[in-house]
Order: structure tokens, then sequence, then C-alpha cells
């Protein structure tokens, strides 16, 4: 806050330059109009699309192979020298090969987020399905479970913590990397507007938009944390255990 | 009721067992441990069996054989009569119960892998919650209820399936001594309304003799059968008259018949006396 008011105070007093620090009120102003004009709307409408069309396929996608992949050792000697070559490369890297293979349209820019958001939740699955431990299996297999009803039964529930900690972090990088494809290559979304805007020195159109992709962050983070509690209601206990 | 018409109530097959020459050998890099060193005994239907040995004599891996959840090394598990498959229920050490599931689906839980409708199962787990007195945390979490009460959810999964033969492993183990007296009493009315065949493993000789009909001694590392007593005490069993002379001339055999494992897992000096 104090921090805040310090900035306001040195960009009226023009000891920062206005036009690359506008004051907060000034942005705050921006933001307002921007949102009335409905031109945030749309981009950020933009974004949250590609957003969760990436994160839907990726998602899905990492989420049934890491079942598979923790489950069945064949399944992870086949798949894991694919993923240790694949997964450390910077997705966005990838951006003029998947430009290639599917074109400068929509689909290339969904193809690059659900790669990113793929890999963090295939990685924690795998580790969330590793980490039942044997004496749960035992119990299971001692009591007649298997198949379908051990899946839905022990083995998605034991590693739903750490399924959703890979939930957590494919949001947060695939937020990041659809942001940077709309900064690169796109018309519309935040990211797009954050570019215009800076080509055009409308600096405080810049901080508005950035605003925005912090508050969607922020709220997508929010929306996963109140799942969790949901999905998982010992969870609650063990943490206010742990404040305790 | 669903099972009045089920009909294995109306004609039981009484299930015995008969332990045969069983061995087990635990290969590791660290090199091999015999943890079942040729056991062998027999059960007959309906019988209570107590399994009493020294920390670390393989009665767990003793249970786990009975159970099929291990394979032996050599010798065999012989159900009789005939049956190829009987229904083994166990009570783990720990409860081993699923900390996702409510109290009422942990004891369904074996009802449902037998693709037991959702009503059925449910209303066969919520009567015997209603015999062990648990009936109002049903829709509890296991992490809400006391060590002592998940024992109890344990068993209730366990007898809901109506086994034939029943194996507890140390299951009274991590209780204080006023709920451990409460669980023996609660498990010997269960299990005298069913009279299944069980065979309870523990490490305290009084409780082996005061469930028991028989009681098994077995030597520490590794496993062998030391002796077998028969418990001469009449059914039903009233756990607070725990005073017999004979009891404490039992106790006080097996105990002579325990000590020298026992010190010496302790790396204790052999007894004077």
């Amino acid at each position: 806050m104090a921090a805040l008011v310090a900035w306001e105070l040195a960009a009226r007093a023009d000891m920062i330059s206005p036009l690359f620090f506008p004051a907060p009120s000034a942005i705050l102003a921006t933001f307002w109009r921007m949102l009335i004009r409905g031109e945030l709307v749309v981009a950020t409408g933009y974004t949250l699309a590609r957003l969760s069309a990436g994160l839907l396929l990726g998602g899905a996608l990492g989420l049934v192979l890491g079942l598979l992949m923790g489950w069945s050792s064949a399944a992870r000697a086949l798949a894991e020298p694919v993923v240790a070559a694949v997964h450390p490369l910077p997705k966005l890297a990838l951006l003029p090969l998947v430009l290639i293979l599917f074109g400068i349209g929509e689909q290339s820019k969904v193809v690059l987020i659900a790669l990113t958001a793929f890999f963090p939740l295939l990685i924690n699955t795998t580790a969330g399905v590793r980490q039942i431990d044997a004496h749960t299996w035992e119990v299971a297999r001692h009591y007649g479970a298997r198949g379908w009803m051990l899946l839905r039964r022990v083995v998605w529930p034991a590693s739903l913590p750490l399924v959703l900690t890979g939930a957590q972090l494919s949001l947060n990088a695939a937020l990041v990397v659809t942001v940077a494809v709309e900064l690169l290559s796109a018309q519309q979304g935040l990211g797009a507007t954050i570019w215009l805007a800076w080509q055009t020195l409308r600096t405080e159109e810049m901080y508005a938009t950035l605003i925005v992709i912090a508050l969607v962050g922020m709220l997508s983070n929010l929306v996963l944390v109140r799942l969790e509690h949901r999905l998982i209601p010992r969870k609650r206990k063990d943490e206010s255990d742990g404040r305790a | 009721m669903a099972s009045n018409a089920d009909p294995g109530k109306v004609a039981p097959l009484r299930t015995a067992l008969r332990v045969d020459q069983l061995m087990k050998r635990f290969v590791s890099q660290r090199g091999d441990v015999l943890a079942l060193d040729r056991v062998s005994f027999a059960a007959s239907a309906g019988e209570f069996v107590c399994l009493v040995g020294p920390s670390g004599c393989g009665k767990s891996t003793l249970l786990r054989l009975i159970a099929g959840l291990l394979a032996p090394t050599a010798g065999n598990v012989v159900f009789t009569p005939g049956q190829a498959q009987p229904q083994i229920a166990m009570v783990f050490q720990d409860a081993g119960l699923f900390p996702w599931l409510r109290v009422v689906d942990n004891v369904a839980f074996g009802l449902e892998a037998r693709g037991m409708a959702p009503a059925v199962r449910r209303n066969e787990a919520l009567e015997l919650l209603q015999r062990t007195g648990l009936a109002e945390f049903a829709g509890h979490y296991p992490y809400e209820l006391s060590g002592g009460m998940q024992q109890r959810v344990a068993l209730a999964r366990a007898l809901v399936t109506q086994p034939d033969l029943l194996l507890l492993d140390e299951p009274f183990r991590a209780l204080d001594a006023q709920t451990r007296l409460l669980m023996q009493e609660q498990l010997l009315r269960l299990w005298e309304a069913r009279a299944c065949l069980v065979l309870f493993v523990t490490h305290d000789i009084e409780e082996a003799i005061l469930l028991g009909d028989r009681v098994l001694v077995m030597s520490g590392r590794p496993g062998q059968i030391l002796m077998e007593l028969d418990v001469p005490l009449s059914r039903p069993r009233d756990l607070s008259g725990r005073s017999h002379v004979e009891i404490e001339e039992m106790r006080w055999r097996i105990w002579k018949m325990l000590e020298p494992a026992a010190r010496s897992s302790l790396a204790l000096p052999p007894s004077e006396a």
C-alpha cells in the first residue's frame, strides 16, 4: 500500500517517467475505461477460451496417460524416454514447428498450450499412483477390488492430492504460455492487448491488462484450492493440524 | 432381509484349515531371511485359535500366506471340505481403512467388490455397524474416529463379508488397556454369533489365553510352532474373571517357552533361574 502511494506521488511529481510508469490512479482509470468499453472483457474471453481448451485437452491426456504410466511398468518403460526428451524443451521454442504442423490459426495456439499443460499432470499423476503404499494395494486386493472398482475407489482417490498439485502446475504453466503465444502471434487476447499497448506506447493499457492477467491467475488458482477442499475433505483436517 | 435367502447360510459349509510344512523365505539384496520354517497345524471349523509369539516371529507372514497375499516358498495351505476359495477376511494391524471413504463405504468395500447393489450393501454395512455400536459414525471419515473405533470399523468390514475364515493380525496392538478389554469382549460376542474359524495373532500371552480355544506358541525367527495348548475355559467367556489358577499356570508355561527368544531379541543375557 505504501509502495503504491509512493509510486503515485513519484509519478505525479515527475520523479519517474509517467510514460513508462504511469500513476496507479491513471492505470485504474484506464482499467475502468477498458472494462466499460468491453475490450478487456473480449480479450479475457479469448484468453480464457484458449486456456481452457488447451488445459482440457492436454490435462485430460496427461491424466489418462499418467494413470496408465503409474499403474503399468510396461507403459512406463515405453513412455519414459519420450517424456524425458520432450518435457524439458521450452514449449514456446516449439511454436514455429507447431505453426508448420497446425497452421497459424487458433489450432496451433491450443496445441501449444495443451502440450504445456500435458506434462505437469502426466508427471504428477504418475507419481501419485506410484506413491500408493504396498499396504493399500494389499488391503484393496484382499477385499477383492480389481479393474474399474480398484481405479475408482482406491487408485484415483489415493493419487488425487498429487493429481491436483499437477493440475495447479499445469494451470499456471498454461497461463504463462497462453499469454506468451498471444504476445507472439495473436490478434486478440490479453497477450495481444499488452503487445499492442506496448507498441503504441499506451503503457496505462499495458498495466491495466497485466492487472487482468494477475486476476485470472489468482482466481483460477483459488478455484482449484476450493476444488481440492471439496474433493479431499481430510486435507482440510491435515492443514488445520499443521497450523495447530 | 436379503441374506435369509442365501442358501449358504441355511446349511453353512464349515471350513476347516490345515497348514502343512509351510515355509517362507524372503530374498533380498542383504541376504535371505527364513521367516517361517515348516509350520504345520490344523484348525477345525468354528474354532478360535490364537497364535502367540515374540515380535518378528513371522506371525503376520503366516496369516498373509493363509490369506493368499503371499506365496509360500514350500508347503501347503489346505481348506476343507474341498473348498477351492473359502471366504477369507483379514483385519490388519493398523486397521488399514481407506481415508477417502466414509465409514459405511469402508465397511461395504468387500461387498462392493462382489458386485452387490449399492442399497443392499449399504444396508448390510449399516446393520453390522449397528451391532458394533458405530451406527452413528457411518457418515464419518476414518480420521474423525479414535484408534479403537477405527479397528472396530476394520472388524466390521471383515465380518460383513460373512467369512468362513477370519484372520486377525494383532488388531488391538495399538490400543490402550481399557479399550483393548472392551474390544476383546466385543470380538468374542460377534464371533459367538457367527462362529467362523478364527486365527488370532498376538504377542500378548494373556490375550491369547483369554480369547482362544487353543493357543499355538511360536518361536522367534525362523518362526516355528513350539507347542499347542488347549484353553480349559468354558464359553461364553467372561473376561473379567481372569484370575484362574489354570490361566496363571498356562501363562507361566508359555512365557518360559518364549523367554529365551524374547531375551535374545533384546540382546539381554539368559535368565539366571
